[in-house]
């Protein structure tokens, strides 16, 4: 009886181990990956010092044209104290929380087949065109990151955050610059989910950029928290 | 405060009765029609001499368009005097307690003439926004009026303190510095007449998506407003407050002028600096209808509009007619001053240079529309000299349903690039709802040649599935003074023949037959050329090409290749480019069979030819004796591509072109098959290559570099 037992056993645990369900979960860990290739492609590479203070390595220089269009001679690494007097400052923003990050690396560890290891395509000719424009924009919108213009939302997009820091003359112009920027950042996102076979992922893409934008932003820019409140990153 | 001041009066003359030296009253509460007062205390105190003073405090003053009440209202007059004519207090203090007024008290002075009831108010200095205003009311049976004169008043201030009290609008933020403003309202039973002259600067407004924008404004602005009552139609009314606001309308006349300041309406900006604007309107506002009977923009020196109209009002807003006159107007400030700032700073239309002048009509009733646009020798040029159009005049035409209004332009002259410089022309379409169509084939001469399009038609115009159509011919256009002109290595031949049938339809783009040009002395055949989506996103061509009997010496003179004598055909078939990037092809060129020209190939071309291949053994010629030979003979020369994409790692792209000649070699291919002594072969033995690397090599074909793979020369 007792060996029928192990018998038993060892047929149920053959069976369940012969019985493979292929599920197919959104990659998240992929997906962050691919959005930070994606951010320092446009945004051009920043480096996490110890203090956590972010510098662009390799950003854009602006243009004088783009000089005009602020109104005032770029200053690109600090803000301008200005922009500062309703901050209502605080550290880093929110990531994906501590527990579903070590969720997924977990699963990834214990599910090590093929997608756990997959990357998100990122290469279509589609999404390198995007993300060729999101650059070039990247140069444009600048000055009005740093000087507090612009503002990243919680949505993986920009907004207008303070006009009152854009030359009345620019209006249209920067509006004009901040709907092409939604508007290619909306299809970078569909893209990527359209690309690897899921258009389905599209929201979880973009949420996920959300988090990345915010996370690599620079030192004095402007974003807004999960509850819609503005936050300077320090 | 008539009733009040009767009510005063009454206590005078019954004071010498009782010899009663102070009265106080307290009433409580008063009600009447849209006001409340609770708290109210009168006090009364004779004086010598016909005088008395007296005080009325109101603890609460209750208005029906107050959101809050008034506390604490207190009126003093210190020494009224009185007769049996008249009630006068020469000065009187008012004082209202919250947060109204900058300073809590005021001066006025107020009389009563007790036969014709009628009432003077002076209300001197009240101190409201950081400025100053005096009032002015007087009151009769038959009528009453207020004059106010407001100074240096802080409109935002204003509006902050007002809306304590009264509900504003909130879709404008408005703030000014009005240094002078002047209201009169006057009316009896009714308002019937109301107008304000005023001088601002410093004004700012903006909407809450600040879309429509001004700041920085320095304007006069003059309105006045009759309102006229008439008896509503019985039948239509319901309700009384219904027949309140349909028996009464506002005839308006306004004037504003602008000195300076910068408007932004989405998506136009306009600076006025030295060239004020000014606007006029004379119209009638009724419940459900507007009519504007006249209005006039004028921006000094830049342009001139004028209009009426007449609109449906009411929840849906609706155009019953409208007409806009643009008078004769210079482009050059127009452009400047509106214009420009339309376009993208990248834009080439923002960096124009433009003269002449425009007139224009815009007459819109409900199911017709039409516009009209006369030019009058316009020129445009890119700042940077890249095209221009000069000698442009004529008369432009749309109509929403009639199709037998014609337009016509006529140009004296063009150029697409510095060198490409095109003779006068003209065309002549029609232009009607969402039509655009050629009533005449336009001819434009290029050089020698001309390129005339017998057929154009666009239909839904500007919707998702526009699509349009074109026919026509190339007259024999110089390719030698046409690549001059473009700046590209001098091609000899002629562009010439049929454009096919071309159209545009379900954003694909499709040449119904064959488009040949005729170049260095054969010809070149596209066929079955497709593109979808030409305007969007990825674009993407298929097409076939047919290359035949090219005279190889012009072709290689053109090039500086190397001169190689005798002919070459050859085709690209199933080429595939996306976003104008090759993705497949199947291409070879190599010598005709029936060619009969000589077959020669100087040591230039060879070189070159196996630099292609990446050959380290390029000098091979130079370094033996071969060098003393200027030319060689060949029997044939081939060299043909199959490049095929693959996608590798990482989702990259992967170009490979898989090369041929025009004979096999061992281990390899024939890429020239030299014929009579001394004889030169050039065998390629790399079967694939990147194609970016051919690319390269193509670029900078003396500075190849060396292959295991290359080419050889026996």
């Amino acid at each position: 009886m007792q060996s029928l037992k192990i018998y038993l056993f060892f047929i149920i645990v053959f069976f369940c181990s012969a019985c493979v369900t292929i599920n197919v979960y959104f990659p998240a860990a992929a997906a962050e990956k691919a959005a930070n290739k994606v951010i320092d492609n446009v945004w051009g590479k920043q480096e996490l010092s110890t203090n956590k203070d972010l510098e662009t390595t390799d950003a854009p220089s602006p243009e004088p044209e783009i000089e005009e269009v602020w109104g005032i001679p770029v200053d690109k690494s600090e803000p301008t104290p200005s922009s500062m007097n309703d901050s209502n400052e605080s550290s880093a923003p929110e990531s994906t929380s501590f527990l579903s990050h070590w969720l997924i690396y977990g699963l990834d560890f214990l599910i090590p087949p093929a997608y756990a290891e997959a990357n998100l395509d990122i290469s279509t000719p589609a999404i390198r065109k995007i993300e060729a424009r999101l650059k070039n924009r990247h140069k444009k919108l600048l000055p009005g990151y740093n000087n507090g213009a612009i503002g990243i939302t919680n949505d993986a997009l920009i907004t207008l955050r303070d006009s009152s820091e854009v030359p009345l003359k620019s209006r249209r112009q920067v509006n004009r610059w901040i709907a092409d920027e939604k508007k290619d950042r909306l299809a970078l996102y569909s893209e990527i989910a359209k690309a690897n076979g899921h258009p389905e992922w599209k929201n979880q893409i973009q949420a996920i950029f959300a988090n990345r934008w915010i996370e690599r932003a620079k030192r004095g820019w402007w974003y807004q928290d999960k509850k819609g409140r503005w936050q300077r990153k320090r | 405060m008539k009733r009040l001041l009767l009510l005063v009066f009454c206590l005078c003359s019954t004071s010498f009765v009782f010899a009663i030296d102070n009265i106080t009253l307290k009433l409580g509460s008063i009600t009447g029609t849209g006001w409340q007062t609770k708290g109210v205390v009168v006090e009364w105190h004779w004086l010598k001499d016909n005088q008395v003073a007296l005080k009325l405090n109101i603890a609460t003053l209750i208005l029906a368009q107050l959101k809050k009440p008034l506390e604490n209202v207190i009126l003093t007059c210190k020494q009224a005097q009185y007769d049996i004519k008249q009630m006068t207090c020469p000065l009187a203090e008012l004082l209202i307690g919250g947060n109204l007024l900058d300073k809590p008290s005021i001066n006025l002075s107020f009389s009563y003439y007790f036969k014709s009831q009628k009432i003077d108010f002076d209300l001197e200095e009240l101190a409201l926004a950081e400025g100053k205003i005096d009032l002015q009311a007087k009151s009769a049976p038959k009528g009453w009026q207020i004059q106010l004169n407001a100074h240096k008043i802080e409109f935002d201030k204003l509006l902050t303190q007002i809306s304590q009290f009264i509900n504003l609008p909130v879709s404008f933020n408005l703030a000014a510095h009005f240094s002078h403003l002047e209201i009169k309202v006057f009316g009896d039973s009714k308002v019937r007449h109301a107008s304000i002259d005023g001088e601002a600067t410093g004004l700012k407004f903006a909407n809450i998506k600040e879309t429509q924008v001004g700041e920085n404004m320095a304007l006069k602005i003059a309105l006045k407003t009759d309102i006229i009552y008439f008896p509503a139609v019985s039948t239509q009314i319901k309700k009384s407050q219904q027949s309140l606001k349909q028996n009464k309308k506002y005839s308006v006349q306004g004037t504003l002028k602008i000195n300076q300041g910068e408007v932004y309406i989405d998506p136009v900006y306009v600076e006025i600096k030295d060239k004020p604007i000014s606007m006029m309107i004379d119209f009638v506002w009724q419940p459900t209808h507007l009519s504007i009977h006249h209005f006039a923009y004028t921006h000094t020196d830049v342009i001139n509009l004028q209009g009426t109209g007449e609109f449906k009002i009411g929840e849906k807003w609706d155009i019953n007619t409208l007409s806009v006159q643009i008078m004769q107007s210079s482009l050059k400030p127009f452009y400047t001053s509106y214009l420009q700032s339309v376009f993208d700073e990248d834009n080439q239309l923002s960096q124009l240079d433009i003269s002449g002048a425009i007139k224009g009509k815009l007459n819109w009733h409900k199911n017709q529309h039409y516009v009209i646009a006369q030019l009058y020798d316009v020129n445009i040029e890119d700042s940077q000299k890249n095209f221009g159009l000069n000698g442009l005049r004529g008369k432009i035409q749309w109509h929403s349903t009639a199709t037998d209004l014609p337009s016509h332009l006529h140009w004296e002259g063009a150029y697409l690039t510095p060198s490409l410089k095109l003779p006068g022309s003209q065309i002549r379409i029609n232009f009607n709802a969402h039509r655009l169509k050629l009533l005449a084939p336009w001819y434009q001469p290029i050089f020698d040649g001309a390129i005339r399009i017998e057929q154009f038609e666009w239909k839904d115009l500007g919707k998702e599935n526009q699509a349009w159509q074109l026919q026509g011919q190339l007259y024999p256009i110089s390719l030698s003074k046409l690549s001059t002109a473009l700046e590209w290595p001098p091609l000899s031949g002629q562009l010439s023949g049929q454009i096919p049938n071309v159209t545009y339809r379900n954003k694909h783009l499709k040449i119904g037959g064959k488009l040949g040009i005729h170049v260095f002395d054969g010809d070149i055949v596209l066929h079955s050329l497709s593109l979808n989506e030409p305007f969007g996103e990825l674009p993407e061509l298929r097409a076939n090409i047919e290359v035949n009997e090219l005279n190889l010496k012009t072709l290689t003179e053109a090039f500086e290749f190397g001169e190689i004598q005798g002919q070459l055909s050859g085709y690209v078939n199933q080429l595939f480019l996306v976003d104008w990037q090759p993705i497949s092809f199947d291409a070879y060129f190599g010598t005709p069979k029936d060619d009969k020209m000589p077959h020669k190939i100087s040591q230039k071309a060879i070189n070159n030819l196996s630099n292609l291949g990446g050959s380290a053994a390029a000098n091979a010629i130079s370094k033996s004796v071969l060098r003393f030979f200027e030319h060689f003979y060949y029997q044939h020369i081939g060299w043909g591509c199959r490049l095929e994409t693959y996608i590798v790692e990482n989702g990259l792209e992967k170009k490979v072109c898989q090369m041929r000649g025009t004979g096999a070699a061992s281990n390899g291919y024939y890429i020239i098959k030299g014929s009579l002594l001394p004889r030169i072969d050039i065998i390629g033995y790399e079967k694939s290559v990147n194609w970016n690397v051919l690319i390269s090599r193509i670029q900078t074909v003396i500075s190849a570099t060396g292959s295991i793979n290359a080419p050889v020369i026996k």
